[in-house]
């Protein structure tokens, strides 16, 4: 059994050069040397890694990781506490242990696997109780996975009372092709729903065969109801074959029970008239009947081995997922290669290792959890550079290596393609060989009933014959006789009319009886005619069994190849999408590294940018007031010329009147003699005193019209200078404004450029993360379940820890500890289990609110995230949370409100509700929250505590 | 072997794009809709674009030959007569007068086949547009139209069921699309639960500890942003845009008069509050009138009934035409199968699978049409058959959502509609 496991083992993946980490080396010798699991984890996911992931995680958050993943809670306040100020080195891993034996792991567990293999479906069979109960037993004793499997897939409910295990089968009501489709993906990891009635038409790895396989399992199985007011149970029919028929291509398939990608099964033979343990009674309709041979315990049975490699892998995946916060594959219910495992070699490792383990759950959670990968940090680092140096370095002799593999798995794929060809050849050729076989056969027996027809008329024809040959006999005996003797006594004449008689008679006889032989002759001839026929249609089928043998011997290999080549084929494309996944994700680091670079560039130009622009701008501030400047005296300029010219027209004037009067004084002088004094007007004397006072007047008009000139002039070219100035001045501006505005678009232009940069950035930023979150190189977030998120309310509130002290005080009022007795270990435990069933009791009707706000809905995949008003509507109206906030008992808005100081008020308030330390800004902050409600502790606390409750921080997991 | 059947594309995928686009806008992107937007000619405007549905059910299993195929004189006909409608050359059961003088916003579909006979088979075909199988259990079509009109920025629900009592708590009828879109049942007048905020909180308490969120939340984010810590942020503000607008659910507001139109019994009143509900901007309305299923005293029984479904149904019809809400407002008349031909020794008729009809109308499907046609006294049908399937597909294209597409949930890819159908396209616009 082993050594056969090995084989798979290897041969799975042959696509991959791996040291063959197989289940029996590790089982014997290597066990004894072989580093832990959680280190070769760490290591095997080291030796494909393109990442540079941070640190470990610092205590709080492992705290709070490792009570939510292994007890589906957060811890309560005065557990934290203990945690974070242990000092001890080794105290991670004492934590996993402790939580690992708690009674809330295994309720954890139970809920965890109920809610997987259930999805929150109702059903009128089996009590939801009785069968989260047996799923709480399988955990309480830690039973192997394949021991829960085989318990759940061969349960049949006889007894309505036990029938918990029987839920898996019944809440589908048994149904074939309901339990095919949800025991492939629950147990396999297959969604094959769209191979019920073709091969999956986008995945190569899902086939009609595969589905039908594990049909086959199940095609006898169905639903018995021996009362239409009691629970069904589970029965099987003794007989059914599984053929099937693509809708798309008419191809036809029959298929004995098969796991995927293993060989059908052998089954024995039943012998007819022994198919029944239990016959099916007609009078007794609620006698259940039961076959001699049951197919679906075979499929329990071979499951259960744990030999199945898909089956391995699914737990594995699951497990991982359950711990991780993602699958290795995931979905987890997906698993193919067209959506391939992140790390495949880690995969099979983790397969191989949970069978060696013996599929104990606990032992393989506890190496998870204390591997580096489970323990990461959340934070991304803060600088990128040199990985990012290192990545780029990878990206060519990566891309070359994708190249060649994904042109292998091409080549893989196609091989396979042509094979099918081939195959569907050859099972065209083995229908026409059995159609032919089929019509030969018809042709043999129509011979044979011709045959025995002609033979049966024959017979009858000749049925005379005996009787009469035989008396013919007789008579020739007796004939001869009687002659003898009639001979001997010749008188005797009676002897000799005797004789006579005896004679006469066989000759009559002797002409019926030849008569008759002529009339069988034909008969003899057709009938001959007829056996030949037969002989030669015996002798063709011989011939077209041979054909059909042939034809059956060239498609067992082909068969065989098929499996195969098909695993090849999916080895090849998943070792190619697994080195593009690794060139995918350096390729994302490289890419955001360049994008932050230029981010860098950008600011840089920006930074630039602005300090020219800064400087264009003071520029042109100067400029401006030049050309102001020169502008306004400009202006002044002109003003004054223009006043000039006014003194200048002015002093023009003057002159000209001065002229104008000395001249018609000469003329006054001119018409009487010189000295001479006339009888009417002034005197000569008065007169010459007149023109010697104008011709002072026009010298003085002159002289100022010659001033007002020469001012002029001056202003004049001053004016032109000062025009010329300010063309210039305002040329200079201009110029300086359009330097001013280019730059200042450039300055634009270059925050653009930074701020688009910036979020280009900011997008590769995320898209890392992601990458780096699914490849498990930093730690991931995940939303709480419906159950996790009503427990760490509970715990976080302290609600759930008034219902713990309740149950501690009944477990003592029942069970006194008597005087001077000593308390013992076992009476702990008996108290543990006591106080867990007696607050979940407590508070699971609490968990069912959640489960209808937070779940989704019944029998579709529960791992879906969805936020919706109405849990916000609840969380923020709802009686329930206003219940939990009001303060009361020791309660943490009660603890809260009597807290004097800030700083243990803050530190109580995050150590409860997001199990950590405040920091100081946070402490600061609770400082200020505080002074602003003043004396009223109890409404601070409360609205502090919703504020948490309600935050991502709380909602997720990280 | 491949096939390429079903390549179509994730065009509800979350873009990437879109997803850093609201990153970027921030959380004030996260309002927005019908609802943000004050001034009334805007969203007027806007909803013109906006599609809605109203289902009508009449629960039970309507008799298609007392209603939307009568055949009069025939010996399956029984009583009543067929009268002429506002569509020239329609005609139907005399039981339906106001819906008759309708006709022109409306359409038939007559020749249904969806080979069931059981009620709650033939419910949830109809209402899913698969057959029922206990693999898988497939959406509502109130979730499939809530999801493929949800354009992230409506804070109302999407699917509503009004009833006669409701507690106001979301259902579970979405499956695989998730709580988002299950639907809320809604009755008496109340609305969805806790979007009432308790007295004993103030305003002040309110703001305070919601800033203590966000104050939280802001911290978080400098860490880690995924689009589910945005969707988680969001559902807060849709809660609080949810509980500012919780009148559209309180029937009082409508006018006396309004009132008085549709009547005071439950249909009437459940046909306003449908009226209200779509005009609020609520993708999906169910409302519900039982109860038809007539295996005694068929006649009697849609002559009360139909007496009460007919006058509120065309109030609705014409209040929707008269807003200009007909051509976005797709409204269906279904149930869950028809009724038999023959008429049972007890003047019953019971249940029949095979040749019924729906009335429909609004948003993309023809007015004044009839598709298919059932033989000269109902019992089979003679001209263009159709199935769940195909007017699930037709409906949907009437919203304008692409039918043939498919959802990605979770990584998971989901038909919106059965591949195997296609859409009645004859109906559609």
């Amino acid at each position: 059994m082993k050594s056969q496991l090995q084989k798979r083992c290897c041969s799975s993946r042959s696509g991959f050069p791996v040291f063959a980490l197989s289940l029996s080396l590790l089982v014997s010798s290597f066990a004894a040397w072989a580093a832990p699991l959680h280190q070769r984890i760490d290591e095997t996911l080291a030796a494909s890694r393109v990442e540079a992931p941070p640190a470990l995680t610092d205590d709080a958050t492992f705290l709070r990781r490792a009570c939510l993943d292994l007890t589906g809670r957060i811890p309560a306040p005065d557990a934290a506490r203990a945690f974070l100020t242990d000092a001890s080195p080794d105290k991670r891993a004492k934590l996993v242990d402790r939580l690992l034996a708690s009674r809330e792991h295994i309720r954890h567990m139970a809920i965890t696997f109920n809610v997987t293999l259930i999805e929150r479906r109702s059903d009128p069979h089996v009590k939801s109780d009785a069968w989260t109960d047996f799923l709480f037993s399988q955990f309480e004793t830690n039973a192997p996975y394949t021991e829960l499997v085989r318990a759940i897939l061969s349960a049949e409910g006889e007894d309505a009372k036990k029938n918990g295990p029987a839920k898996f089968l019944l809440a589908r009501e048994a149904e074939p092709n309901a339990l095919t489709r949800d025991i492939g993906r629950m147990f396999f990891g297959m969604d094959m729903q769209c191979a019920q009635c073709h091969d999956h038409p986008r995945i190569d790895d899902y086939t009609q065969r595969d589905y039908y396989g594990i049909y086959a399992f199940l095609n006898r199985t169905y639903l018995f109801r021996p009362d239409a007011k009691k629970p069904g149970v589970v029965a099987e029919k003794p007989t059914g074959e599984v053929s099937f028929k693509s809708v798309f291509t008419q191809a036809e398939g029959q298929s004995k029970p098969r796991l995927p990608g293993d060989k059908e099964i052998t089954e024995p033979v039943v012998k007819a008239g022994q198919e029944y343990q239990v016959k099916p009674d007609k009078k007794n309709k609620k006698l259940r009947p039961i076959p001699t041979y049951a197919r679906r315990a075979q499929l329990a049975k071979h499951i259960a081995t744990g030999e199945n490699l898909q089956f391995r892998r699914n737990i594995a995946n699951r497990l991982w997922a359950h711990m991780m916060g993602a699958g290795i594959v995931e979905p987890v219910d997906v698993l193919h290669s067209d959506n391939p495992p992140t790390h495949p070699l880690l995969l099979d490792l983790l397969a191989d290792e949970i069978a060696a383990m013996n599929f104990d759950m606990r032992a393989f959670l506890r190496e998870l959890a204390l591997s580096k990968t489970y323990q990461r940090g959340f934070d991304m680092p803060k600088s990128f550079a040199t990985p990012a140096q290192l990545a780029s370095k990878k990206l060519l002799p990566m891309e070359s290596e994708h190249a060649r593999l994904a042109a292998k798995a091409a080549e893989a794929g196609k091989a396979f393609e042509t094979l099918k060809e081939v195959i569907l050849k050859q099972q065209t050729e083995l229908k026409t060989a059995k159609e032919e076989m089929a019509r030969t056969n018809k042709s043999i027996a129509a011979a044979r009933k011709a045959r025995d027809a002609e033979k049966k008329k024959r017979d009858a024809a000749a049925k005379p014959l005996a009787p009469k040959t035989k008396a013919l006999n007789s008579l020739a005996e007796a004939s001869k006789s009687t002659a003898l003797a009639a001979a001997e006594l010749r008188d005797d004449k009676e002897l000799a009319k005797a004789a006579a008689v005896f004679a006469d008679r066989r000759k009559k006889l002797e002409a019926e009886v030849a008569k008759l032989k002529k009339g069988l002759e034909p008969r003899e001839a057709k009938l001959a005619e007829l056996e030949k026929t037969l002989t030669k249609a015996t002798a063709d089928v011989k011939e077209k069994s041979k054909r059909e043998n042939a034809a059956i011997a060239k498609l067992a290999p082909l068969q065989a190849k098929y499996n195969a080549d098909n695993l090849r084929r999916a080895n090849a494309k998943l070792a190619a999408s697994h080195t593009k996944q690794r060139l995918d994700s350096a390729t994302a680091l490289v890419e955001f590294a360049k994008s932050e670079q230029e981010l860098g560039t950008a600011r840089t130009a920006s930074a630039k940018a602005e300090a020219a622009d800064r400087e264009s701008k003071s520029q042109r501030e100067k400029r401006l007031a030049q050309a102001s400047a020169s502008r306004v005296e400009l202006a002044a300029t002109q003003t004054g010329v223009n006043q000039i010219l006014l003194k200048h027209e002015t002093a023009g004037r003057a002159t000209a009147e001065a002229t104008l009067a000395l001249a018609d004084l000469n003329k006054t002088l001119g018409k009487s003699d010189i000295g001479e004094p006339t009888k009417k007007g002034p005197s000569a004397d008065d007169l010459l005193k007149a023109k010697s006072r104008r011709e002072t007047d026009l010298k003085t008009a002159k002289a100022n019209q010659d001033g007002a000139r020469q001012t002029f002039l001056a202003s004049a070219k001053r004016l032109v200078s000062l025009k010329s100035q300010t063309r210039e001045n305002t040329i200079a501006l201009a110029k300086a404004e359009a330097h001013s505005s280019k730059l200042a678009d450039e300055l634009a232009a270059a925050q653009r450029a930074a701020t688009e940069q910036e979020g280009k950035t900011d997008a590769l930023f995320t898209e890392l993360t992601e990458t780096w979150s699914k490849r498990f190189a930093v730690g991931g977030l995940t939303p709480l379940t419906p159950e996790q998120l009503c427990w760490s309310m509970l715990l976080a509130t302290g609600e759930a820890q008034k219902h713990t002290r309740a149950g501690v005080a009944e477990f003592e009022k029942k069970n006194p500890l008597k005087k001077g007795a000593k308390a013992v270990p076992a009476r702990a435990t008996e108290r543990d289990k006591f106080v867990e069933k007696y607050v979940y009791g407590k508070l699971k009707s609490q968990e069912t609110n959640f489960i209808s706000l937070f779940g989704s809905a019944a029998g579709s995949p529960q791992n879906a995230f969805f936020a919706t008003p109405d849990q916000a509507l609840f969380f923020a109206n709802g009686g329930n949370v206003r219940g939990w906030l009001n303060p009361s008992g020791s309660n943490l808005t009660e603890r809260l409100s009597k807290l004097e100081k800030p700083e243990a008020f803050a530190e109580e308030l995050y150590l409860s509700v997001l199990t950590r330390r405040p920091d100081a800004v946070e402490i600061e902050d609770v400082k200020r929250d505080l002074a602003a409600r003043g004396a009223d502790r109890k409404t601070a606390a409360q609205e502090l505590a919703w504020g948490l409750l309600t935050s991502i921080e709380f909602r997720f997991r990280h | 072997m491949k096939c390429d059947y079903a390549c179509g594309s994730d065009e509800h995928a979350m873009a990437r794009r879109s997803f850093l686009g609201t990153l970027a806008a921030g959380t004030g992107a996260a309002m927005g809709g019908l609802g943000a937007f004050t001034s009334p000619a805007v969203a007027k405007e806007l909803a013109r674009d906006q599609k809605r549905m109203i289902v009508v059910d009449l629960h039970g299993g309507l008799s298609q030959l007392e209603s939307w195929d009568p055949k009069p004189g025939t010996d399956t006909g029984g009583p009543f007569r067929a009268i002429p409608t506002s569509v020239p050359g329609i005609h139907i059961s005399e039981l339906l007068p106001h819906t008759a003088k309708q006709m022109h916003h409306l359409s038939l579909v007559r020749s249904i086949n969806i080979k069931e006979t059981d009620h709650s088979r033939g419910r949830h075909k109809m209402l899913t547009g698969y057959k029922k199988t206990p693999a898988g259990a497939y959406p509502e079509l109130g979730a499939v139209v809530a999801k493929g009109l949800d354009d992230g920025s409506n804070s109302l629900p999407g699917h509503v069921k009004v009833y006669a009592s409701g507690s106001g708590a979301r259902s579970a009828d979405s499956a695989y699309l998730g709580p988002k879109y299950g639907s809320i049942s809604i009755g008496g007048g109340k609305a969805p639960a806790n979007s009432e905020r308790p007295s004993s909180i103030t305003d002040e308490a309110d703001a305070q500890r919601n800033l203590l969120r966000q104050r939280a939340n802001e911290r978080f984010l400098n860490r880690r942003r995924t689009a589910q810590t945005d969707a988680y942020m969001q559902s807060y503000e849709q809660a609080a845009e949810l509980m500012a607008r919780r009148e559209i659910f309180d029937l009082s507001k409508e006018s006396k008069k309004d009132q008085e139109r549709y009547g005071s019994h439950d249909f009437g009143r459940h046909c306003l509050m449908a009226r209200r509900l779509a005009e609020s901007g609520i993708n999906y309305v169910k409302i519900r009138h039982s109860n038809y299923d007539t295996h005694n005293e068929n006649f009697n029984f849609h002559f009360e009934q139909l007496g009460e479904f007919d006058k509120p149904f065309a109030t609705l019809i014409a209040d929707l035409a008269d807003r200009g809400m007909m051509e976005s407002t797709l409204v269906v008349v279904l149930s869950e199968f028809g009724r038999t031909p023959k008429i049972n020794e007890r003047y019953g008729r019971d249940h029949w699978g095979k040749a019924w009809s729906i009335c429909l109308g609004g948003a993309g499907i023809q007015p004044g049409a009839i598709i298919g046609a059932t033989n000269k006294n109902g019992t089979a049908v003679s001209e263009r058959e159709v199935d769940a399937g195909h007017l699930f597909h037709t409906y949907l294209r009437a919203l304008g959502l692409r039918s043939n597409r498919q959802f990605n949930i979770g990584g998971r890819k989901f038909p919106m509609a059965d591949p195997a159908m296609e859409p009645i396209r004859e109906l559609l616009t």
